[in-house]
């Protein structure tokens, strides 16, 4: 297993407060250090230079609460040495200023935990350190001048081969009055960057108005400006990190004039004031989101001044409809050239037929289209979303005690395995069936003979089209054991890859070529919390 | 890991005629670290005195000062009859008297006309109404100025977002405005290790004038970048201190530990550093800035062991302790887990916030932490002497009926120690309840008041932290009908200064703690919180002051708002608030409820902090200020001497 789920330690590695933490927690965590304990030892290197890492703090923690069993510090030639451990499993960390501080062979949100017990090899530990990364540079307007309180957006390209893979906001900072910005203790990856941030002196007047104004030459914005300076998203240039590097990132913002959208001041057929929704997109996320409502106006209509220029999803009138827009000048936003959003509801029921809770929290994510997420309650099994844009999505739910797993869907008869709902033209009634995907399948991983730690175990579900709603990761530990949470019942294969973690996982595809090595698995309602898979399973070569 | 700056202000937005600097009741600093139940408890007694205390504040505050907004309205610009006109003029850098270029002038608001300054640093706006408007001038690293407002013992207000009023006539004369540079701190930290010295966390003080004194408070905060450089932009003039907080690295004498006997280990950090080299606050170095300066202070960081320090937490009883005893086996509850106990069983400590004290008390930023299980106290220290103070807080079960903030009863405790290259682990540190204090009101009735005024007999006393910093510690208060006894709030040990606020009809006499007056010395509060008979002795034939501005009417372009100050000769706890006084509002003000005396007022043509508690300032200033002479009973009037603009 070894999800990191202990983020703590990352935040408190150079703090006092984390050091209190070192000494206060062994009198209560640590099990009584017997003689017959066992021996974890090794070295701390640098993961560029191959370098020992001295004075580096290396910590086991517990698997079940992630305090701090025992701490040690590197010498002058990076060893540690732990003795009297229980016999047991220790997800474990090191830390040290400059270098990121990193579970064992970390990747993604997992990680190899160390296993002690007799047989186990833990006395020869090489753990790399990463120097960290960093990203910096100095934002400026026109002329040159820096740009102070500017909002500096941080993206990263999903970690995978695959070009085009998607992109994650992992940073946000502001601008000092030098318009300086760095982001520290970043990782080895692409990265995007984007700045969003306002002429000091720009001037919008009021917001709103039902009369048409003069443009005042203060009425200016910046559009939201990628690396290198450029407004046009695709043209963002990315900024490739390895362990160590330091990257001078400037970026210079042009005020253009801001534009103004003219919006019907009641929403038909309802005549009530009309409320619009601005949010502002990069990279398919939402940055900035204002709603406004339209005040009664003699003309009919008002005016929206200040806008920037950029890519906007517009929500407009009631029934709400909406719109994308990459706006480049003023326009007029006539609701009747956006798109109705659709009800989608439904009614819920149990894959093994047992009672349905009373309370279930849906939502729907946009698959692809960079949609807000769309949440509602199901009481009773019954639910019902008023408003959805059109689009593909991917239903999940949870309840009070857990995760639940969308197993499938059906509409007019034909039922679709996992939850994912392509929304058209018209509205959706479908049944949902969920399962509370609470087993645990528990195994090992071997490669040549040997237990392989460190392999990207992938859990695939039979039905390809439930692939990202039932399939289920873990890494294996030192002792090649894994553990795949909440899963649902159904029929899967598990695969276990060495060095699979560029491998672009999120596509069936990919991983489908590993699919014969692997070793098949079928859930049960009745399965129980814990299924272990009789044989280990065999790593394949990516 | 320090939060923006916090402030718990009573709100003035629903009181008319309400100047908020009357209202700042606690101003604190700082999360995470120092928070907690000081805090917290000065917070909800602040709170709850908002529910008790404002009216009659209000009531004292308009007796004071005629509102000076309200007299505006009723009182406006001959001319109403709205025409457009268009006002021109140059904006300049205060310091090098240079023309300033891009300089923002809004007139209005946000949604009125504007126009940047040129390379000339002249402006012209037009589409402006004519009669009275507000003009702004911003622009980044720079913020309003107004001459001759500075000196010692003067602070020149924030003046960023300042607001001039322009009587804007059909050709108004030409307007000028000055703006001077805000400056920065910047530096560098280095590490004795050579380690790189990122994210540590550096905290600026800044000097200010509060109630007449000068008093430092926690400023900005920030972390060094991966260089272990920092920043603080956007200072006005003054004196600043650099703190930084402690951090830890980890070095080990043995190099290896076993599991489970952590406890012997000796970790390394750097401790906290006051610039350039000293521990305490009492050996930093004041940086003074001004002009647009950008000065340079650098640190070096020596890694040093670190000692774990434990201290028990006693709950004891003392004799005092009757009323509100805290029986034995009585739960602490770690900070935040608070809330009343069911009924009918003793309400569990909701707050328990440990803090580590120099030698001169003044709070350090080293994090110390409470463990319920253990009832203990633990801190990581680097030699040294340091004082624990731990401080608690619980419901006692009577709800207060002016609101809904439960009154708490209040523990402390401290225990002074020294590290010296061991950890410190048999520490223990009794917790005793602070005790409120009686104070005995009388009043002087002379006969000369001929009728007694409808609202009399209230005081308002306020006991704030004695400096040299403001934060940490809180402010307590004691009120109600005069004569007869007041209780004040519970009080920790410490010192601390007196501020009064009385009604309509009563002056200050005399205001004694035993045989100190508090006018002139701090309040001493001693362990368990008990202090020297405190007796304030009150007069009813108080003086009144009627100051007004030479001349009158208005005259087109900008018209001054002046701060007036009306100071004592003698020392008094009752504060001289500043006075604005303008043309437009009439002019003049009645300043009553003053003990009679000798006076001295001062009057500035910008908002200015005034250190009128220092003698010496006072008689070095540029201008020295009207005498004035108030006999009992008596009404003065004074014609100010103003500044020129």
């Amino acid at each position: 297993m070894s999800r990191n789920r202990f983020a703590w330690v990352r935040i408190a590695s150079a703090t006092l407060l984390a050091a209190i933490v070192l000494v206060a927690a062994p009198a209560q965590a640590a099990a009584p250090a017997t003689a017959a304990g066992y021996r974890v030892a090794g070295r701390v290197v640098d993961a560029v230079t191959g370098d020992p890492v001295r004075r580096a703090t290396v910590s086991l923690l517990s698997e079940e609460d992630g305090q701090l069993v025992a701490a040690v510090v590197t010498d002058a030639e990076g060893h540690f040495v732990f003795n009297g451990i229980p016999a047991g499993k220790y997800p474990f960390t090191a830390a040290k200023r400059g270098y990121r501080t990193a579970y064992y062979d970390e990747h993604d949100e997992f990680n190899s935990a160390m296993v002690t017990g007799e047989g186990q090899e833990t006395g020869n530990i090489v753990f790399q350190l990463a120097p960290s990364a960093l990203v910096r540079g100095v934002v400026t307007g026109d002329g040159g001048d820096p740009v102070e309180g500017a909002s500096v957006m941080l993206f990263k390209r999903a970690s995978s081969d695959a070009p085009g893979g998607h992109v994650q906001q992992v940073g946000n900072t502001q601008t000092d009055d030098t318009g300086a910005y760095e982001f520290p203790n970043l990782s080895p990856g692409d990265y995007m960057l984007a700045v969003k941030a306002e002429p000091w002196y720009a001037q919008h007047g009021s917001r709103i108005s039902g009369q048409t104004r003069e443009p005042s030459p203060l009425d200016v914005a910046f559009p939201v400006t990628f690396f290198d300076s450029t407004t046009d998203e695709a043209s963002a240039t990315p900024i490739t990190l390895t362990a160590g590097s330091r990257e001078q990132a400037d970026i210079n913002l042009h005020a253009v004039p801001a534009l103004r959208f003219k919006v019907d001041a009641l929403s038909s057929p309802h005549k009530e004031p009309a409320r619009v929704t601005l949010r502002q997109k990069v990279f398919g996320m939402t940055v900035n989101s204002e709603t406004m409502v339209m005040p009664p106006s003699a003309s009919g209509s008002n005016e929206l001044t200040g806008v920037a220029p950029g890519n906007y999803d517009v929500e407009i009138g009631d029934p709400p409809r909406v719109m994308s827009l990459n706006a480049t000048s003023n326009l007029d936003l006539n609701a009747n050239a956006a798109v109705p959003t659709l009800s989608v509801a439904g009614t819920l029921s149990m894959a093994g037929g047992g009672p349905v809770p009373d309370m279930v929290a849906l939502t729907l994510v946009s698959v692809g289209d960079g949609l807000e997420p769309q949440q509602e309650q199901a009481l009773k099994g019954h639910f019902q979303f008023d408003s959805v844009p059109p689009g593909t999505w991917m239903l999940q739910a949870g309840a009070a005690g857990g995760t639940l797993s969308v197993v499938a869907t059906s509409a007019a008869g034909v039922v679709s395995p996992g939850g994912q709902i392509v929304l058209r033209d018209r509205p959706l009634s479908i049944g949902v069936t969920f399962s509370l995907a609470q087993t645990r399948i528990q195994g090992f991983a071997r490669k040549d003979g040997k237990a392989a730690s460190g392999v990207m175990v992938v859990l695939v579900p039979r039905e390809a089209g439930a692939y990202l709603a039932l399939m289920r990761r873990d890494q294996s530990d030192s002792d090649g054991s894994f553990s795949l949470r909440d899963v649902a019942p159904g029929q899967y294969t598990v695969v276990a890859i060495d060095d699979g973690w560029k491998l672009d996982w999120q596509r069936r595809e990919v991983i489908a070529r590993y699919l014969p090595g692997g070793q098949p698995v079928t859930i049960r309602e009745q399965s129980g919390p814990v299924v272990s898979l009789a044989k280990p399973v065999t790593a394949a070569a990516r | 890991m320090r939060g923006p700056t916090e402030k718990f202000v009573v709100q003035p937005d629903s009181i008319p005629c309400a100047n908020p600097s009357q209202w700042k009741v606690v101003t604190t600093t700082k999360q995470g670290l120092a928070g907690g139940r000081r805090r917290r408890g000065a917070m909800l007694r602040a709170l709850s005195f908002a529910g008790t205390g404002v009216l009659l504040l209000v009531a004292l505050a308009a007796q004071a000062q005629t509102n000076p907004e309200g007299a505006r309205q009723g009182n406006s610009a001959p001319d109403s009859a709205s025409s457009l006109a268009t006002v021109h003029g140059v904006v300049k850098n205060a310091v090098t008297g240079e023309p300033l270029p891009r300089a923002l002038v809004t007139f209005n608001g946000q949604s009125g006309p504007a126009a940047l300054t040129d390379g000339d640093g002249r402006f012209e706006i037009s589409g402006v109404p004519t009669g009275l408007g507000i003009l702004q001038v911003a622009r980044p690293g720079f913020e309003d100025a107004v001459a001759g407002v500075s000196g010692p013992g003067i602070q020149q207000q924030d003046l960023r977002g300042f607001t001039h009023s322009i009587f804007v006539i059909a050709n108004t004369p030409e307007l000028e405005f000055a703006m001077r540079p805000t400056n920065a701190i910047h530096g560098q930290i280095e590490l004795s290790t050579g380690d790189p010295a990122q994210n540590i966390a550096v905290i600026l003080l800044e000097k200010h004038i509060q109630n007449g004194r000068a008093m430092w408070r926690t400023g900005q905060a920030t972390h060094t970048n991966s260089d272990g450089a920092f920043r603080f932009a956007r200072l006005d003039d003054g004196d600043y201190v650099l703190v930084t907080e402690p951090a830890m690295d980890t070095d080990m004498v043995s190099g290896v530990v076993e599991a489970g006997s952590a406890a012997r280990v000796t970790w390394n950090g750097y401790p906290a550093v006051y610039y350039p080299d000293a521990r305490e606050f009492s050996g930093a170095a004041r940086i003074h800035v001004a002009g647009g300066e950008q000065a340079q202070a650098n640190l070096t960081l020596t890694l040093e062991a670190f000692h774990q320090v434990r201290a028990t937490v006693n709950t004891g009883t003392t004799a005092s302790f009757n009323a509100t005893r805290l029986p034995s086996g009585a739960i602490l509850a770690p900070v935040g887990a608070g809330g009343p106990g069911p009924s009918g069983t003793v309400p569990a400590l909701t707050g328990i916030h440990p803090a580590v004290l120099d030698p001169q008390g003044q709070e350090l930023p080293y994090p110390a932490q409470f463990n319920a299980t253990t009832r203990t106290v633990q801190t990581m220290l680097p030699d040294g002497s340091y004082t624990f103070r731990i401080s608690a807080f619980r419901a006692n079960g009577t709800g207060s009926r002016h609101s809904t903030f439960r009154v708490e009863d209040f523990l402390s405790g401290q225990a002074n120690f020294s590290v010296a290259g061991h950890p410190v682990t048999k520490l223990r540190v009794a917790l005793g309840p602070e005790s409120s204090n009686p104070l005995q009101v009388t009043v002087n009735r002379t006969g000369t008041q001929t009728s007694q005024p409808a609202n009399h007999g209230e005081v308002f006393v306020e006991i704030s932290q004695a400096g040299p910093r403001t934060d940490g510690m809180g402010t307590v208060f004691a009120q109600g009908a005069v004569p007869g006894t007041l209780e004040t709030d519970a009080m920790a040990p410490g010192a601390y200064w007196v501020h009064i606020t009385i009604a309509p009809g009563l002056c200050e006499d005399s205001f004694t703690a035993g045989g100190a007056k508090l006018a002139r010395e701090p309040l001493r509060v001693g362990v368990g919180g008990t202090t020297a008979p405190l007796t304030l002795t009150l007069r009813d034939d108080c003086a009144k002051l009627k100051i007004s501005l030479p001349g009158s009417g208005i005259g087109a372009g900008e018209e001054t708002a002046y701060s007036v100050y009306v100071v004592p000769d003698f020392d008094s706890t009752a504060d001289a608030r500043p006075l604005t006084l303008r043309a437009s509002s009439g002019g003049q003000l009645s300043v009553d409820n003053l003990t009679p005396g000798n006076y001295h007022v001062y009057t500035f043509a910008a908002p200015v902090d005034l250190e009128y508690r220092n003698p010496e300032l006072l008689s070095a200033m540029p201008h020295p200020g009207q005498a004035v002479t108030l006999s009992p009973g008596s009404t003065a009037n004074l014609v100010l001497e103003v500044p020129a603009p």
